[in-house]
């Protein structure tokens, strides 16, 4: 679905991904025991602190207090569903139809991202296990820093796609 | 225009503000402006000082070039509507002598800039021969130096800034000896006719003297009675004249009435500077549909619903309306697509599903079989129908909420907040899946036949699915949750497929449906159909006060058990039977009646509402208008022909039920 949407100046270049797999794991009241039995059936720690990150087999941001996003492989889903089945109630659906993903990198990427948000980068992304939820250019984002790539990975609604393009292409001009 | 400002522009933009000026001023420092206008080629026509005399070496600054000098003289009156043409000038001796030119340089002398120290909380005291407010006393660890502390010189001004920066002996020295610019109060002329002291606000003088009279003499009173310094400008110009002003009017010193604190910005900032990169097709998000390239190739009509969606799709030559009239009929004949992506899609799971779900639906859904679909009211704590939907129960524990599209995000947002809120001990959690899943419908007495052969990998007939259950399978080899409800009152099967599919399935359905005489469907068709069913459409045909027993859901006050604006219901202003309650309105011939006619009774004078057209459009399916309208106690009233009034117009219809197609519902369970 990413229909090769592409944009680069000197000192950044953004492009959208396939979203692949991406399921919302939502646990109410999880004990401690919950949270290590699912995270060693999904190889992935699930992390319990706000705005933190835990990579393994698969991805896994955290959301709320109750709710993760995990991005990783198709099978994970009946993974999690599978691992989730025996806490006192448990819901995990698969959104990745929902989403679309860009990829922001270069010296210039929190820049850009800057002027799309109120966000302090420097403070909130300063650890590269730290993701962000907050508004860019009027909707919703979590903003990702992936191990391995030199940037940032940021994931919105499907529904808004083109209106973002329409932006990214307007925001890069600056950046020569 | 201020003296200083037409000396900007000469020296900032080399432009002369006019050709032939008068100076007025009652400070040495404008004379700089007559002697700069001059240089630059412009014609001073006089200085007009308000003071008696004149220290004789500014005086020659302007007398030397020929410039005559008017002391102890004022400017009373000028002429010109919508540009200067010339001043009145009353002289010294009383007489008065005019003066033709086409700019007013006027200077009242300049205040030092204080705002900064102002907001820093430091103390201003007023200079009584600087004739303005300047620093007294510093609050935080800050000095103010040069003509911002009130010094007129250059010497004292790099005085003051070196001492302040901690330099010791040998302050750097000007080349040539400055002489401080000497000024003479003048706050007001005598002179008949308005005084604006606030050019920005238009503050008059007179206004300042009728707040001294409404006794609003404190200054914060007299900027909030008279707007004074409330402009961009912050009162730059305009507040210690106003104050002094007020002072004499008071006879209280200029330093007792005192100053508002200075505010930020000094500077306005320009709504530009807000807005920024966000205008035009920046101006907001639009959400947009997965087939929106589809829907513009086939000449919809695209309109903003939040989302951009079809309103109609015209063929050639054909009007809107004519689009509307034709997709309706093709659904109450053959078969129509529509796409119902927005809708709102929120899975809820958990042992306690059913529980939360009966308390946020004014019906009960715990008793819903697996695989099967109810239609519900939301309401708030008033009793108000917040929004409406089908339920469907995916299995023991597991629900899809629907939403309508406007309250996708609302709605979820509601119900997570009954659980975090209320509801803390209940063992259920709710996902908002709206954008995940697309929904394309297929609608009419074709729809089945259509379907059938795409593929479906469930049975399809009436008794294995029906009306108003769910299944979920492939159709097209595509993974799909499909639900037998309708909006239409005709056969529908509504497919949810993920939005990545959405694209192949629909180009599947419309490859088949060509020899169906398949046709899309957009939205003003769309509400006709559901108008001509009487079912409701959250928003349009309720507002902020309808409830359930405004629209003929008086039963699910028999309903045991606590619900989302129960107690609100059972209050006694509801029992009246004179409420409003929604009922269908046949409009007389061809007419359709307007959205938001009043029904009226009585007449003249002594005329009142008796309600309002809530939904109304032409009915291909019967040859007129047909309505929807909130009746004061309409559902005793069906039968009955009433007047209606719309901008001046009057009208008539009668009353009828709600439903006015296929009131058993034969086709749609069809």
């Amino acid at each position: 679905m990413a229909d090769g949407f592409h944009a680069a100046a000197a000192t950044v270049a953004i492009r959208e991904v396939p979203a692949g797999p991406i399921t919302t794991l939502r646990l109410r009241r999880p004990s401690a025991a919950d949270l290590d039995r699912i995270g060693a059936l999904i190889g992935t720690a699930l992390p319990t602190d706000p705005n933190r990150t835990a990579d393994g087999a698969v991805r896994a941001i955290w959301i709320g207090l109750d709710e993760w996003l995990i991005l990783g492989d198709t099978a994970s889903h009946a993974v999690i569903e599978a691992a989730a089945s025996d806490a006192a109630a448990a819901l995990s659906v698969g959104v990745g139809d929902g989403r679309c993903i860009f990829v922001v990198t270069g010296p210039s990427a929190a820049d850009l991202i800057s002027k799309a948000s109120s966000l302090d980068l420097g403070r909130a992304l300063a650890s590269p296990d730290q993701s962000a939820m907050t508004l860019f250019a009027q909707v919703n984002v979590i903003i990702d820093q992936p191990p391995g790539l030199d940037g940032f990975r940021l994931i919105f609604d499907v529904s808004l796609r083109d209106y973002l393009h329409r932006w990214f292409r307007d925001a890069i001009v600056e950046f020569g | 225009m201020l003296a200083s400002a037409v000396r900007h522009y000469l020296a900032r933009y080399g432009v002369r503000a006019g050709e032939r000026a008068v100076v007025f001023a009652n400070n040495d420092e404008a004379y700089r402006t007559a002697t700069a206008l001059h240089a630059a080629g412009g014609t001073v026509a006089a200085v007009v000082d308000t003071r008696d005399t004149v220290d004789p070496a500014v005086a020659a600054l302007v007398e030397t070039l020929g410039i005559p000098l008017l002391r102890g003289a004022a400017i009373v009156a000028t002429q010109g509507a919508k540009a200067l043409r010339g001043v009145t000038v009353r002289k010294a001796d009383g007489r008065t002598v005019r003066f033709a030119c086409d700019l007013l340089a006027m200077s009242g002398g300049s205040n030092p800039n204080v705002n900064l120290f102002s907001q820093s909380g430091g103390r201003l005291a007023f200079d009584e021969e600087l004739t303005a407010f300047r620093p007294a006393q510093s609050v935080q660890n800050e000095v103010s130096v040069g003509a911002a502390a009130g010094l007129r010189t250059l010497d004292e001004a790099l005085a003051s800034g070196h001492t302040a920066g901690a330099g010791k002996d040998g302050a750097p020295r000007a080349t040539e000896a400055h002489a401080a610019s000497t000024i003479a109060a003048c706050w007001q002329i005598d002179a008949p006719g308005k005084a604006f002291v606030d050019m920005q606000n238009d503050v008059s003088a007179d206004d300042i003297g009728l707040a001294a009279r409404e006794s609003f003499r404190s200054v914060e009173h007299l900027k909030r009675y008279t707007t004074l310094g409330m402009a961009s400008d912050q009162g730059k110009t305009s507040n210690v004249n106003a104050l002094a002003i007020m002072a004499g009017l008071t006879g209280q010193g200029i330093a007792e009435t005192g100053t508002t604190r200075f505010r930020f910005p000094f500077v306005p900032v320009a709504l530009g500077s807000f807005a920024g990169r966000a205008h035009g097709e920046l101006l907001r998000p639009l959400r947009r549909l997965a087939l929106h390239d589809r829907h513009v190739a086939l000449g919809a009509i695209m309109e903003d619903y939040g989302w951009l969606r079809p309103s109609a799709y015209p063929r050639p030559c054909e009007s809107r309306f004519e689009a509307e009239q034709r997709e309706a009929r093709t659904v109450r004949d053959g078969v129509g697509i529509f796409d119902g992506s927005p809708l709102g899609k929120i899975e809820v799971r958990g042992p306690d599903a059913g529980k939360l779900l009966d308390f946020v639906y004014a019906s009960t859904i715990s008793t819903l079989k697996v695989g099967k679909v109810r239609y519900g009211l939301m309401l708030n704590e008033l009793g108000v129908v917040i929004d409406d939907g089908v339920c469907a129960r995916l299995g023991e524990d597991h629900f899809l909420v629907g939403a309508s599209s406007a309250g996708a995000d609302r709605i979820a947002a509601w119900l997570e907040e009954w659980l975090q809120c209320e509801f803390v001990d209940y063992d259920v959690l709710v996902a908002p899946v709206t954008t995940n899943w697309s929904v394309v419908t297929l609608t009419g007495p074709k729809a089945r036949d259509l379907l059938a052969e795409a593929g479906v990998s469930f049975p399809l007939g009436a008794e294995a699915f029906p009306h108003m259950s769910f299944q979920t399978g492939t159709i097209a080899g595509i993974e799909a949750r499909v639900m037998r409800v309708s909006y239409t009152g005709e056969t529908s099967y509504e497919i949810n497929v993920p939005t990545g599919r959405t694209a192949d399935l629909w180009d599947v359905l419309t490859r088949l449906g060509e020899r169906h005489g398949l046709a899309p469907i957009g939205i003003d068709a769309w509400n006709l159909l559901r108008l001509e069913k009487g079912y409701l459409h959250i928003g349009a045909d309720t507002d902020g006060t309808t409830n359930p027993l405004n629209i003929g859901w008086d039963h699910v006050m028999r309903r045991k058990g606590d619900f989302a604006g129960k107690r609100s219901l059972m209050l006694d202003l509801h029992k009246n039977p004179k409420r409003l309650q929604l009922v269908g309105l046949s409009a007389e011939g061809r007419e359709v009646l307007p959205i938001g006619a009043h029904l009226v009774r009585g007449l003249g004078a002594d005329r009142a509402s008796d309600g309002f057209v809530t939904s109304s459009a032409f009915s291909p399916t019967f040859g007129k208008g047909v309505a929807l309208a909130l009746v004061h106690g309409g559902s005793e009233r069906i039968g009955e022909t009433v007047a209606l009034e719309h901008e001046g117009r009057r009208l008539s219809a009668t009353i009828v039920k709600p439903t006015v197609y296929d009131p058993e519902g034969a086709r749609l369970n069809g």
